[in-house]
This record gives C-alpha cells, sequence and structure tokens, in this order.
C-alpha cells in the first residue's frame, strides 16, 4: 500500500491547479490561494475518505464548503466582481479573433447568481461531466440536468440582452 | 450553423483561473478536454449514473428485430461469440430515408428508497438526426418513472401502500414518481460535437475515419488512452473494453468499424462468455463480460449484450462485484444500471413537443 503521503501529494501535484480555478472563479484571485490551501488542509485530515480514483469532484466540493463557510456571502460576491471585471477587461484587451464574444458571454455570465454561475463553469470551465459537478454542487444529476437547462437559459437571457441578435445567428 | 452557449463559454474561459507562473493545463484549455458534449451528455449522464459510467446510449446501426435463439452449436468463448458478431454486422442494411434518424435508448439504474425496498428508475433518450440542413438535430430525454427492483421489492413497495412518489435516499436524496410523468426534455444539438470516444470529444469526420482493421483500430483507440480516471477505468485493458464497447454500443460509426471493434474485444484479456441471457426488454442475445473497478465505486461486472447472428449491439449491464463507496447499499450481484439500445428508425414525423432551455 502507497504512503499516504505520497499518495497525498500526488492527489496535490494532480488537482491544485484545478482547485484553484475553481476558488478563482468563486472568489477571485486575491482569495483562492487560502481556498485551495485550506481545501488540501481538509483533504489531508480526511484522507480515509478521499477518493483514491477520481478525487476532483471530491477536492471540488470541499473547496465549495471551504467557500462557503469562511467567507460571507457579501464578501464573496465582492471579491468575485473584482474577479469578473478583471475578466472582463482581460476579455476586451485581447486583440484574438471573438474578442466581442468573449467579452460579452463574459459580462453576460457576471450577471447571474452565483449558483447558475457555478453550474455553468463545472461543465465549461473545469471539464466536469455532469455527473460529476453533480457531486460537487450536492444533488443528483437528474436535478443537475434540470439546473443546468435553467442556467443556460438565464446566461443566453443575459447574452441576448448585451448583443445585438446578428452577432450570433 | 448551430450556437451553443456553453461552447462559447469554454472559450471564454479567463486565463486568470490559472495560478500564476505556471503553464495553463493541458486539461482545462478549452476543446482540449472537456466534458462531453454537454446536455447530451447530461442525458446521457442519466442512463448510467448509478454507476458513474456516462454513456451516451447511441447506434445508428443494428438490427429491430429481436435476436433469435443463437443457432446450434453455439460458439463457445467469448472471443468465438464476439467474432461471429463480427462477421455478421455487415449483414444488415442500415435505417435509411425519411427526414429524421432516429436512434433511442433506453436506460435505467437502481436506487434504495426509504422503504427499504429498491426501485429501478428508467428513462428514454432520442437523438433524432436530420437528414437535411433544412432541420435541425435535437436530443429528447423522456424519464420513464421508475418499478420496484425485484419481485421483493415490489412486495415491499406494496406493503407500504403502493406510494406513487417514493423517496429515494441515496446517493442524493430525492422524490422519484413511479409513473412516468410524460415530460420530455429536449435541446437542439450539433451532430459533428455530439460524441465522445473514451473522456475525449470526437467528430464525426473522426469517427468515419475510424480504422476497419483490427488492430489498426485497437492502436487508433488506444492513442487516446490518457491513464483514464474520472469516470472511465485506469486500467489499460479495462479502459480499452469500455471505449470500445462504446464504439459499438453508442456511436454511429460504419457496420466494418464495428466489425472490427467485436475483434478488438475478442482480443481483450479477461473477457467471457455468459452464454445466452436476456436484456431488460426481454430480448435474447449472447453476452460477454469483464470486470471493471470503478474509482470510490468498487468493482463491477460490465455485461454487453448482443445478437452473435446480426452484429447488433443490444444492451449494456453493470452489475455489482463488490460494491463499495456510494454504491456500497447494492448488493453482490445486483443490477446496478442498464442501457438498451433501441433499433434507429428512418421517420419523416417532426420530433416530438419538448421543454427546452434556449428555444
Amino acid at each position: 500500500m502507497a504512503d499516504a503521503e505520497q499518495v497525498f501529494t500526488a492527489v496535490y501535484e494532480a488537482h491544485h491547479r484545478q482547485v484553484y480555478a475553481y476558488a478563482v472563479a468563486r472568489v477571485g484571485r486575491d482569495l483562492a490561494d487560502e481556498v485551495v490551501a485550506d481545501t488540501f488542509l481538509v483533504a489531508w485530515r480526511r484522507y480515509a475518505s478521499l477518493p483514491r480514483g477520481a478525487p476532483l469532484p471530491w477536492l471540488l466540493a470541499v473547496a465549495r464548503n471551504v467557500v462557503r463557510e469562511r467567507y460571507r456571502a457579501e464578501v464573496r460576491q465582492q471579491a468575485v466582481a473584482a474577479e469578473m471585471r478583471a475578466w472582463i477587461g482581460d476579455a476586451v484587451a485581447d486583440v484574438a479573433d471573438g474578442v466581442t464574444e468573449r467579452a460579452a458571454v463574459l459580462a453576460a455570465l457576471a450577471k447571474l447568481s452565483e449558483d447558475d454561475r457555478e453550474l455553468l463553469t463545472l461543465v465549461a470551465w473545469h471539464g466536469l461531466k455532469p455527473a460529476a459537478a453533480a457531486t460537487v454542487v450536492g444533488c443528483s444529476t437528474a436535478t443537475y440536468f434540470v439546473r443546468l437547462h435553467r442556467a443556460r437559459k438565464r446566461l443566453e437571457d443575459a447574452l441576448a440582452q448585451l448583443l445585438p441578435e446578428e452577432t450570433f445567428r | 450553423m448551430s450556437f451553443d452557449i456553453l461552447d462559447n463559454l469554454a472559450t471564454a474561459r479567463p486565463d486568470r483561473l490559472d495560478p500564476p507562473g505556471r503553464p495553463p493545463l493541458i486539461l482545462d484549455s478549452a476543446g482540449t478536454r472537456r466534458a462531453r458534449p454537454r446536455l447530451f451528455v447530461a442525458a446521457g449522464a442519466l442512463v448510467t449514473a448509478a454507476a458513474g459510467v456516462v454513456a451516451v446510449a447511441l447506434a445508428v446501426s443494428g438490427s429491430s428485430t429481436p435476436a433469435p435463439a443463437p443457432a446450434a452449436p453455439e460458439p463457445a468463448t467469448a472471443g468465438q461469440l464476439l467474432l461471429a458478431a463480427a462477421e455478421h454486422s455487415e449483414a444488415v442494411a442500415p435505417a435509411t430515408g425519411g427526414r429524421y434518424l432516429v436512434v433511442g435508448s433506453e436506460s435505467g439504474w437502481t436506487v434504495p428508497t426509504d422503504g427499504g425496498y429498491q426501485v429501478v428508475e428508467k428513462e428514454l433518450s432520442q437523438y433524432w438526426f436530420a437528414r437535411s440542413d433544412a432541420d435541425k438535430s435535437w436530443v429528447v430525454v423522456e424519464p420513464l418513472g421508475a418499478a420496484p427492483a425485484s419481485a421483493a421489492d415490489r412486495a415491499a413497495w406494496a406493503a407500504h401502500g403502493s406510494p406513487a412518489v417514493v423517496h429515494v435516499t441515496a446517493p442524493k436524496p430525492f422524490d422519484l414518481s413511479v409513473a412516468a410523468p410524460g415530460k420530455r426534455y429536449g435541446n437542439v444539438i450539433d451532430p459533428q460535437h455530439l460524441f465522445a470516444l473514451g473522456d475525449l470529444n470526437v467528430s464525426q469526420t473522426e469517427l468515419d475515419a475510424l480504422p476497419t482493421e483490427p488492430a489498426a483500430l485497437r492502436n487508433a483507440l488506444l492513442k487516446r488512452y490518457r491513464g483514464g480516471g474520472s469516470d472511465m477505468p485506469t486500467d489499460r485493458n479495462e479502459w480499452l473494453f469500455s471505449v470500445t464497447s462504446s464504439v459499438l454500443m453508442d456511436l454511429p460509426v460504419s457496420r466494418a468499424v464495428r466489425g472490427a471493434a467485436y475483434h478488438v474485444l475478442a482480443g481483450l484479456p479477461g473477457v467471457r462468455a455468459l452464454g445466452t441471457v436476456t436484456d431488460q426488454r426481454g430480448r435474447s442475445g449472447q453476452a460477454v463480460a469483464t470486470t471493471e473497478r470503478q474509482a470510490g465505486q468498487g468493482t463491477f461486472e460490465v455485461r454487453l449484450i448482443f445478437d452473435p447472428n446480426t452484429g447488433a449491439p443490444l444492451a449494456r449491464e453493470y452489475r455489482a462485484v463488490a460494491p463499495a463507496g456510494r454504491l456500497a447499499w447494492l448488493k453482490a450481484g445486483q443490477l446496478s444500471s442498464y442501457a438498451l439500445v433501441l433499433a434507429p428508425e428512418a421517420t419523416d414525423d417532426n420530433p416530438p413537443a419538448v421543454i427546452t432551455p434556449s428555444r
């Protein structure tokens, strides 16, 4: 049996960037390192229940609790609002193709609720499959499917309000 | 041209999500490795959620006739059965014509309830592939309700007053209607961005380019092996079995590729013949099985049921061997989940009305 510390180190090496990305999307870059550190501290304490094969959904579920327990809602909102302004600023400054769409979709995302943003970005940015994303947010896959439908719809609506119709069709 | 808001969002992933001073994660870069086609996978994820295996059960080939009992003498080994299926997989004419090609699957997974009995939650998934650009392609998912898992479970359910809604307790609590709710969910899909091989997206063009020679197909599939993980097996042979069976059951490939896929399975160690079995719709076929270790969920028998006389894939079943983690409540030998491949149909009908998020 592998040494616990070795396994843990391997899990950290494999997944800390993904936990960091999730943390940035939830509380912004300034607080992300704290969230990553706390998440892996919890993971170490609860090593026995850390899934060995595919720990990412479990780690993100821990990170999600860390975010909620550590920062009050208004702190999270302010931090993530600043973060999203930075995203949009970067996208506008980017000279690549599709600049308008990138900035617009980020602006539309910024208009959604924290929950909707999480549902959408778990799949689109963090590379989770819906079953794994459902594990993170703590609902059944069936429920996740329905909630993702609704979040998508709200993102499309938000985007439609920001952009003239012909941009997309 | 279709537009997918989640693709758009994936493309807009901010660089600030990556830690400073380190190269961005290849896994995270949009389009390189991302969740399998989203809503459709969400639909598919329901299929085998209990087994933790995403399967967009889908096949555009196969016979619509129930499998006749295999002619005697029956082939003895899994390899022989699979090779018989390979040999016959080119014999059946594909469904052609019509405005749409409709391919469907029924799937189900066992869940525990607070009454101490278990039920099988069921669902129908259909893909409506438009034949012409004048129509759009759709995915349609219809919950089919639930049924007690066994005769004993049915008796226990009846003893509880045959409730119309049962309270599922794991993996997450929710209320489940026994009768089909009669709702359909759906979405427009882009067939070019629908499919996945393993956990990597694959285009129809790439599927069309898969080799028809068994060794070459095996190599082409193994090129996509990155160590597995997530909901894929990490063992190389288990991974190859999973992906190859997905080629057979879930993906629109040519009959020649399907034949080669049977050959690949026949060459894998640990694949055993189970003889004649019936699937969850009572269709008779031959089954081969392998054992798959699933991260955090223990060990399962994966059973592929097919008709060796036509090469048509019929079903995939997961049965508990040594269940663990969130599936630890399953008993050894018990059916955990299934997916039935339904015969593809050509139709001039319109897709059914659906509850849709965006249109």
